[in-house]
């Protein structure tokens, strides 16, 4: 028996493994609507109903169970070709998806119980069945046979045609838990029908006890099947296809060799004397060449060779085919082993895994300076060589956790096609990027800020059909979702091909909800960050979508919470495009160290374009300033005055350039010490508050140092500016620049 | 909803409702319950007004007729409605008794 730990583990690997099975089933459907007949989606959908079916048996989730087992037999004559997907029923299909989405997150993890509102799954239910045009949801589908072009068909008999096509022999024997798991054989066997006609059909039961001793949920049946059809082996196969795991399926081809027929009656679990009376009665076999075989197997008892190489040597099977046959189980089976190639591990264990490698980096560091300090050469190379293994295990480590963000990208498929019915607009949605790697903590919480700036481009941006096409634009409006990497960060770009941001209406908003002065001489770049401000929205009408004022300021915190930041890029009439850059980690960067005094801080790496040295007495102690760096002026902020600290006496003072997109700025610091790697432990809740302080890192003297958050130094320097807008000469401190 | 009715004089066994993985294990205990509670016989089994029937209800009448041939009885199936014929044709499963009678 499970224990409750190893129970609730199952449980908890069974409702992943279910996200990931309706999410697949959310993915086919919406493929299908715009490939309606596409056999792989449908294949697809249907296996990951039945898949959801199955282990859901597993854990008696019998709501679960029933629902999908609904769905499971629509696809089932939608892949029996005797229904088509329309639109209006991949609608409904979609909301029934959703259904089972929320079914599984209603699992109680403790208990595994499922509570379930029956009447919404009925409504469901019912609207898929009106769709269908049937009364109720029935599980037996009458099958129309397909034409296999047999003239006796359905008339269990051999006919002429059978006998040039040939007949296949299907022997399937099932496996106890196959009705358990919510299987029909009789749902396979109809299917089967469409390859051809089933010439000869034989239910073994010879192991089914009495009806005493019966446990009537175990299955203890059989099949032998003579099946009159041109399909292929393969084809044959993957009828059994999704019952693989609970079967043991031979099959024959037509006009087998004697040998094989042998074998698999050797092969089958009941008396030779059965199966060889139906390979008999089927015709495959005569009475005379049975009891002949089986002489032939009997009269070589010392050594038991196999039956198949026996008959190779006698020349009754060409070798070849043998060998091929081979082959092709080999083919298969490494295809199997490449699927289970992955494998699952619970996200805290990776996470102890970086927590521990970021340990490793730190006493490391710490092992080296020691050794520098001891100025033992020998020692120096060693623990040189450790850093150099430590920077790649924290480069493999960190891969472990990066995801393509194309899963991501792929739900908003479903999204933007219901929120383009809502809105009755017509939208198409780009992906491109979508293997650009991330780590999943930072995947995982940029779901809602992607799905607000979807929205509110889907709401805002993109015109109606008829506002379009008055503008000389193609009627149905594009948004892309685009990714890549951009100098060492993330880059995630949300464009549209709409009316672009609004400038006059934002700032008209602005000016009302009191957020800038109405004299304000602000940029359009300025004007556009506006919308991100708290309480901001310019919609005339409150929609269901966006509108309430509410996203966009979630938006930035969202996406600042992830130490990234978002840009606007609009063009009136033409459209306009989110840029929201993210750090490639959250566990591990490389750092700059450098230092104001004792005090250490630690500056991206990332960020970092070069660094100068001025003569101190040129700068005039103001907290910023500008430098003329090459001609450009470079808005400089010092550090020291930034954060309180006691200003530097020493004569030469160093600037560290950061950029951020296209801006940059200098920070003016004291000391320099050189890159690193830093790893980060976030700050407590006290000094959340910190402006210009993203997190805190060990050194590996044991000291503390600040890791800056860059872009909000940025932000800090915009509005000092800002509010200083008067002649930047007053500040500029003339001093003597040199590059190093 | 798997229900039974006996008339233990004809004697024949009403099959009600549905028939499917998820009745067999109770109906296996009415079953029992009921032909057991006859001396052996040649029981009827009717099936006019059972609505479904899957593998698993397929199998359990299979074992229910192995159990009354061991004792010495029979288990003729009849009136099977068009659904449930269905299924037992395509198992090839007592076509020849059930089809006579319907």
């Amino acid at each position: 028996m499970l224990d409750a730990d190893q129970w609730s583990q199952l449980l908890a690997s069974f409702v992943e493994e279910a996200r990931d099975l309706a999410r697949q089933a959310e993915e086919y459907l919406l493929l299908l609507d715009t490939q309606p007949g596409n056999e792989d989606a449908i294949n697809g959908l249907f296996r990951a109903m039945h898949t959801l079916k199955g282990s859901a048996g597993l854990f008696s989730l019998t709501p679960l169970v029933d629902f999908t087992h609904r769905l499971e037999n629509l696809l089932m004559a939608v892949r029996d070709g005797q229904r088509q997907l329309d639109p209006t029923l991949i609608s409904i299909m979609l909301r029934c998806v959703d259904e089972v989405g929320s079914m599984i997150e209603l699992i109680d993890p403790a208990s595994g119980q499922l509570e379930v509102d029956t009447t919404h799954q009925q409504q469901l239910l019912q609207a898929l069945a009106e769709h269908c045009g049937e009364p109720s949801p029935v599980a037996l589908i009458p099958v129309v046979a397909a034409a296999s072009g047999c003239s006796s068909k359905g008339q269990l008999q051999r006919c002429a045609s059978c006998e040039a096509d040939g007949a296949w022999h299907i022997s399937v024997r099932f496996h106890p838990d196959l009705l358990r798991n919510g299987f029909d054989p009789a749902a396979f066997l109809r299917y089967l029908q469409r390859l051809g006609d089933i010439l000869d059909l034989q239910l073994i039961d010879e192991a089914l006890p009495a009806l005493t001793e019966l446990d009537p949920e175990s299955c203890y049946l059989g099949l032998e099947i003579g099946l009159c059809s041109a399909a292929s082996k393969a084809e044959i196969e993957e009828v059994f296809e999704f019952i693989r795991d609970f079967c043991t399926l031979r099959i024959l081809p037509p006009d087998s060799a004697l040998a094989d027929y042998l074998e698999l009656i050797q092969a089958l679990p009941e008396t030779d004397g059965r199966i060889g009376e139906i390979l008999v009665n089927a015709g495959l076999l005569t009475a005379t060449e049975l009891a002949e075989g089986l002489a032939l197997q009997g009269a070589q008892p010392e050594q038991p060779q196999p039956l198949g190489s026996l008959l190779v040597e006698q020349g009754m099977v060409v070798a070849q085919a043998v060998d091929a046959a081979l082959n092709k189980q080999q083919t298969v089976r490494e295809k199997r082993l490449q699927e289970s190639a992955q494998i699952r591990v619970a996200a805290h264990k990776l996470d102890e895994l970086i927590n521990l490698v970021g340990e490793l980096v730190i006493s490391a560091a710490g092992a080296h300076l020691r050794a520098r300090a001891n100025g033992d050469g020998a020692c120096m190379e060693t623990t040189g060589l450790v850093n150099q293994h430590v920077e790649q295990i924290r480069e493999a480590a960190l891969k472990l956790r990066m995801i393509e963000i194309g899963d991501t990208f792929n739900r908003f498929h479903r999204v933007v096609r219901d929120v383009s019915e809502q809105l009755g607009k017509n939208i198409r949605l780009e992906i491109r990027g979508a293997d650009t790697e991330l780590d999943k903590a930072v995947i995982d919480k940029l779901g809602d800020p992607l799905t607000h700036l979807v929205r509110n481009a889907m709401d805002h941006g993109i015109e109606s059909a008829a506002e379009r096409l008055a503008a000389g634009k193609p009627a149905e409006g594009r948004l892309i979702l685009d990714a890549f990497h951009e100098s060492g960060m993330v880059v995630i770009e949300i464009r549209d091909d709409g009316r672009g941001l609004n400038s006059a209406r934002i700032r008209a908003k602005a000016v009302e909800r009191g957020l800038i002065d109405p004299a304000a001489n602000l940029s359009e770049a300025e004007i556009h960050r506006l919308i991100f401000a708290a309480g901001f929205s310019t919609a005339d009408t409150v929609s269901d979508l966006s509108g309430r004022g509410v996203g966009m300021d979630v938006v930035r915190s969202a996406i600042d919470a992830l130490r990234g930041t978002v840009e606007i890029e609009s063009r009136a009439g033409l459209g306009s495009t989110f840029r929201i850059r993210l750090p490639l980690t959250l566990a591990i960067i490389d750092g700059f160290l450098i230092s104001l005094g004792e005090d250490h801080f630690v500056i991206p790496l990332d960020m970092v374009t070069e660094c100068l040295e001025v003569d101190g007495q040129q700068l005039t102690g103001a907290s910023y300033g500008y430098i003329s760096l090459r001609g450009r002026p470079l808005p400089c902020l010092s550090l020291a005055s930034h954060f309180g600290l006691p200003e530097s006496t020493e004569g030469r003072r160093n600037i560290v350039v950061v950029s951020q997109g296209r801006q940059q700025a200098g920070l003016i610091v004291d000391h320099l010490h050189g890159e690193l790697q830093t790893v980060i432990k976030p700050l407590g809740r006290l000094f959340q508050h910190l402006q210009g302080i993203g997190g805190s890192t060990i050194l590996g003297t044991g000291q503390v140092a600040l890791i800056l958050d860059v872009p909000s130094l940025f932000r800090h320097l915009q509005q000092t500016v800002d509010a200083h807008p008067a002649d930047p000469t007053q500040n500029l401190p003339h001093p003597d620049v040199k590059g190093r | 909803m798997f229900q039974l009715e006996r008339d233990i004089a004809a004697p024949r066994l009403e099959l009600r409702g549905s028939l499917t993985i998820y009745e067999v294990n109770d109906a296996r205990t009415l079953l029992l319950e009921a032909l057991g509670s006859a001396p052996v016989q040649e029981w009827q089994m009717g099936l006019a007004q059972l609505d479904e029937l899957d593998t698993a209800g397929v199998q359990l009448l299979l074992s229910a007729r192995h159990f009354l041939h061991a004792a010495g009885g029979s288990l003729q199936l009849v009136e099977a409605g068009s659904g449930v014929l269905e299924l037992l044709d395509l198992l090839h499963v007592a076509q020849a008794d059930a089809r006579a009678q319907c």
